[in-house]
């Protein structure tokens, strides 16, 4: 038996290597998850462990700064060595070429002797006061070198000028990191600047438990003691958590791509078997077992997995170190991190590659054993087989739909995610079931058109592909599940995003609002604005001085014609008219009103009595010019208020906003496109991502596409020699096999996109409903979905060109050869 | 009837003037494999096939006269020698001109799978004219549904046929365009003697009547009995020719090729 499963394989390996390259796309994805995750995982303790190299213990506050007495308390233990403590400032910068000043942190140098501390990498570390050492990175940001002069101010206003003459190893941090000053240079900065932990390095022969233990009882209550080896288990949680997370979302994926490669195996067994029933019965005829049919089939199986698997881990492999040298080689924003193998990232994604594969190949194993011996001696036995869909299953698949599609509509109504996902996976596993009876159906109607106006090769085409029912649904089932994915993640994405859209112009209606405090706008301030890219509007307010009986009040008014072009609430532009004011919480509350009330105010000898209404988002106190020129005539420009356009890069709009305006020193800008950005970019970030990786399942599925087309281009030799010899182009029979492969992979699209925006909207409710206090926003992004379709259609068109090449190099004789 | 060896016949003229030869076989050789392991399925053969007359092509298995047929036809290329059919010569074209060629001018019935299988028959019949996106003769069309029978047929698809109706279909098929020539390969072979005889007969009357040229492939000395000649193959050389063949003198011709 053995040696017939062997030869079989050698035989049959040409129409296994798709289904191999579907199990190395998904083991390799598998392994290149599980090798990026392991890599992660062990760089993050590389390197907070080299961080905290020397530290036998620490001491951390949970709210408050830790007490000078109680440092002094450690600092006399007999077991500490060297007790080290972390303080730091955070000062403004004036960098040379920037309008305003930065934040910086500039942390307290301490003894390095024992515990790991900050390294110069270039120059040295500052050992007086007025001195600093820089990250390397800010530095080279700001184009700061060593002995640079900088301008540092408190909060306060106090100024200090520092020599810049070390610039500092921040190759493995991520984001931004801190300066480093004299611990004298920060107390000068920061006089009562808080000591965040205390770390300390154990005298010889004192365990850090010990250590740990003398330290608790002088320190007294409030604070938390870690040992060395707790603490940088500590620091590594609180990364490796999203590490974990990320890792888990790949695994879910990798999960995905595999089931999809489990599909695009099983349809590849069922056909290879099928064609191979006249050899199945042979080995009937000649003394085989079933059993022995059986085990032949799946041995095939298992070398096939374990072979494809072996290589889908060294693929994933590769790729993994491929793409981490990538990262250290060019700055992505994430740390370097270098290779790291562990056993599990080896051999689980081998071991699940291949037992994924025997499960695959079990049913049609189990269909190669009812094959009949006689059918050896058939004179043509016909590969085609009649698949007339099973009634159980399909009656088992429309109770799926309706069971799973009531629960999603009951979740969504309800607002319970985790069931409605069940629900959604119940009713898809639903639409699986009934697939041999809705896609040919999907497949004919769409074909109608082609059929009619494409001629014969056409008809044909259609015909081809609804022929074998159970073998269409199977393929376009494999694609069916990436695009649905795709396409919900699309459209919920889209649909979260129009939600908390509405929300944000709720609570920040206007994008951006510059304000000066004391001085004047000079007159070219609106010009400097409108120049700057991606802004869009630009309305200049006014400010008032008031009183409103005896509190002080900035009235802030806006010309109530241009409002519309920089509110996005149109509720409360509705409101803004004369004799109205929109106040904040706030300043509601501090003058005691309720909506609607009335409040009087009294600028110099101008007195005015206005309705006061909330207003969330605008100033504090809001009026019409109309209102704000009774008040104050001669009211100067104090700020400006801007609508950005919404594909333009935020924090790079902010930023110029922030450096325009030059002879404003006191300025400030505020508004929602810093938070709208950062969840714009959230969200892009996360679709591009899981696009990404289920991209790596429609890969898979097309590949499926292909290998169905090439194993029935093998079964229709003679009928394509036939039609050759009834004079069908070449042209003419690859454009056959195109309109085929296209009908499948359109019909895949169109039906995954449906349901993507069914499960993508349904999702969206049950998952937004509890968060938002607004309505569920449902979008639909038809610029994605049209991509995806076309993506789908023109792959569908690439899987039939190997296919299609083969099938036009039959020669036409071959349909006069008798078997 | 004698057999007749060298020199051939001319063929009839016709009425209106055609050339007197439908398709003309010139010197050709088909070698298969290169060097010690070639075989020469064609060994210089030429033959000339008259218009609208019905011309049988027989010998025993490794004859050559599949090989003859499929060259004749376009479907495989000569080695050596040419092929004429009416003025064109096909031993020199491009696939996509032969296609055409057999799509257009040329007709086929072949011994099995003949039909395609998600067709019905009417689509079947008109396989070729819509792949060359021509018209069908609407009056022919219906003239050969009725001569061959295939009138409640027709929405049929050929697993719903019987061995005999199917070939029928692909005969109505192949006579459908008009070709220049009907290549008929072995096309009773799978067929009961009832049937077959039918098939033949309809092939025999599409020369009679309508003036057809029809060139079959058969080892059957009573399928070759319906035909106005049969040229006699053997070892891929010409080895003689019947003209008014009757089973018995096919019978005679072949026991003395065998000899």
């Amino acid at each position: 038996m053995r040696r017939s499963i062997l030869s079989s394989l050698r035989a049959h390996l040409g129409r296994l290597i798709a289904a191999c390259l579907a199990i190395v796309l998904g083991v390799g994805f598998g392994a290149l998850a599980m090798t990026a995750h392991a890599s992660a995982s062990h760089g993050v303790n590389e390197t907070i462990g080299k961080a905290n190299a020397g530290v036998d213990a620490a001491v951390t506050a949970d709210r408050e700064s830790i007490l000078p007495k109680q440092v002094d308390a450690i600092r006399k233990l007999p077991q500490a060595d060297s007790v080290v403590v972390d303080t730091s400032a955070y000062m403004q910068v004036a960098w040379a070429g920037k309008v305003r000043p930065d934040y910086l942190g500039i942390a307290a140098r301490y003894d390095t002797s024992r515990i790991a501390g900050p390294k110069a990498i270039q120059g040295r570390l500052p050992d007086s006061t007025l001195e600093l050492a820089l990250p390397a990175k800010l530095a080279e940001k700001y184009q700061v070198g060593l002995g640079t002069k900088l301008t540092i101010s408190s909060y306060d206003d106090k100024r200090w000028t520092v020599t810049v003459v070390g610039l500092l190893d921040d190759s493995t941090t991520v984001g931004p990191s801190n300066a480093v000053a004299t611990a004298q240079t920060v107390k000068v900065f920061e006089p009562n600047g808080y000591i965040n932990s205390v770390k300390v390095a154990a005298k010889p022969g004192v365990s850090q438990d010990a250590l740990a233990a003398a330290i608790t009882p002088v320190i007294g209550s409030g604070l938390t003691v870690y040992t060395g080896e707790g603490w940088i288990q500590h620091e590594v949680q609180g990364f490796t958590n999203g590490i974990d997370v990320i890792g888990g979302v790949f695994g879910m994926f990798a999960l995905i791509s595999l089931f999809v490669a489990c599909l695009v195996i099983a349809n590849t067994f069922t056909i290879v078997i099928a064609q191979r029933t006249r050899e199945m019965a042979l080995l009937r005829c000649v003394g085989a077992s079933r059993r022995q049919v059986f085990s032949s089939v799946i041995a095939e199986a298992s070398i096939v997995g374990l072979v494809a698997s072996t290589i889908g881990v060294v693929f994933g492999i590769a790729l993994s170190a491929l793409g981490l040298a990538l990262a250290r080689e060019f700055d992505w924003g994430i740390p370097p991190v270098q290779l790291h193998l562990d056993l599990a990232s080896i051999f689980l994604p081998l071991l699940l590659g291949t037992i994924a594969t025997i499960l695959a190949a079990v049913v049609p194993a189990r269909r190669a054993t009812r094959v009949a011996p006689l059918a050896a001696l058939r004179p043509e036995a016909a590969p085609v087989a009649a698949s007339k869909a099973g009634v159980v299953r399909l009656v088992f698949g429309f109770l799926l739909l309706a069971g799973g599609g009531s629960l999603l509509a009951v979740c969504a109504s309800t607002n319970e995610v985790l069931v409605g996902v069940g629900g959604g996976v119940i009713s898809f596993l639903g639409v699986l079931a009934i697939g041999s009876l809705l896609v040919p159906a999907l497949v004919r109607l769409l074909g109608a058109l082609p059929a009619r106006s494409g001629g014969v090769p056409a008809r044909i085409a259609v015909g081809n592909a609804v022929r074998n029912p159970k073998r269409t649904a199977a393929t376009t089932s494999a694609l069916l599940i990436g695009v649905t994915l795709i396409s919900l993640t699309c459209v919920g994405i889209a649909s979260v995003r129009k939600t908390f859209d509405a929300t944000m112009d709720e609570a920040y209606p206007v994008d951006l609002m510059v304000k000066a405090y004391q001085e004047k706008m000079p007159a070219s301030a609106e010009q400097q604005l409108r120049d700057i890219k991606g802004i869009t509007e630009v309305v200049p307010v006014r400010t008032v001085e008031v009183k409103a009986g005896e509190q002080q009040l900035t009235v802030t008014g806006i010309d109530q014609t241009k409002a519309p072009a920089v509110v996005h609430n149109p509720d409360l532009v509705g409101q803004l008219k004369p004799g109205v004011a929109l106040l904040d919480r706030a300043t509601m509350t501090t003058l005691d009103l309720k909506d609607g009330a009335d409040v009087t105010l009294v600028a110099g000898q101008s007195k005015l009595t206005l309705k006061a209404y909330r207003g969330n988002g605008l100033e504090s106190f809001t009026v019409t010019q109309t209102d704000l020129r009774r008040l104050s005539p001669n009211a100067g420009i104090s700020g400006f208020w801007l609508t950005t356009d919404p594909k333009a890069d935020g924090p790079e709009v902010i930023d110029a906003v922030e450096q325009s305006i030059p002879s404003v020193k006191d300025m400030s800008v505020e508004g929602g496109l810093a938070e709208r950005s950062a969840y714009t970019k959230v969200f892009d970030v996360l679709l591009a991502v899981a696009v990404g990786l289920l991209g790596v399942s429609v890969l898979i599925a097309l590949v499926g596409v292909g290998n169905t087309l090439s194993l029935s281009v093998l079964e229709r030799t003679r009928e394509n020699a036939l039609l050759r010899a009834m004079g069908l182009t070449r042209r003419q029979l690859r454009g056959m096999l195109a309109i085929e492969s296209l009908l499948m992979a359109l019909v895949a699209a169109g039906l995954g996109i449906a349901l993507g925006l069914i499960y993508g909207w349904t999702g969206t409710a049950a998952l937004m409903g509890a968060q938002t206090s607004g309505a569920v926003e449902y979008a639909v992004p038809g610029r994605l979905l049209i991509t995806i379709a076309v993506v789908a259609a023109v792959a569908g068109l690439l899987a039939s060109v190997l296919p299609a090449r083969r099938a036009a190099k039959v020669a036409p004789a071959g349909a006069l050869a008798t078997e | 009837m004698s057999i007749q060896t060298g020199e051939l016949p001319l063929g009839r003229l016709t009425q209106d003037g055609l050339p007197r030869t439908a398709i003309r076989a010139h010197e050709l050789r088909k070698v298969y494999g290169q060097g010690d392991t070639a075989v020469a399925a064609l060994d210089g053969v030429s033959v000339d096939f008259g218009v609208g007359r019905f011309t049988a092509i027989m010998g025993p298995s490794g004859s050559g006269k599949s090989t003859l047929m499929h060259c004749l036809a376009g479907l495989d290329t000569p080695t050596d020698g040419q092929v004429l059919l009416g003025e064109t010569g096909l031993t020199r074209l491009p696939d996509a001109d032969l296609t055409r060629i057999r799509r257009d001018r040329i007709g086929f019935v072949f011994q099995s799978f003949n039909l395609l299988p998600m067709l019905t028959a009417k689509d079947n019949i008109l396989l070729p004219l819509e792949l060359g996106g021509r018209k069908p003769d609407q009056q022919w069309m219906s003239t050969l549904v009725d001569v061959l029978g295939l009138g409640d047929r027709l929405t049929h698809r050929p697993s719903e046929l019987s061995g005999g109706q199917q070939q029928r279909v692909a005969v109505a098929r192949a006579l459908v365009g008009r070709p220049e020539v009907v290549f008929a390969d072995e096309p009773t072979g799978n067929l009961d003697s009832r049937s077959g005889a039918e098939v033949l007969g309809f092939l025999r009357r599409s020369v009679r009547e309508f003036g057809q040229t029809v060139v079959m492939v058969t080892h059957d000395p009573l399928a070759a009995a319906y035909a106005d000649r049969v040229v006699m193959l053997a070892d891929g050389k010409l080895a003689g020719e019947l003209l008014e063949p009757t089973p018995e003198t096919v019978l005679d011709a072949l026991r003395q090729l065998g000899a």
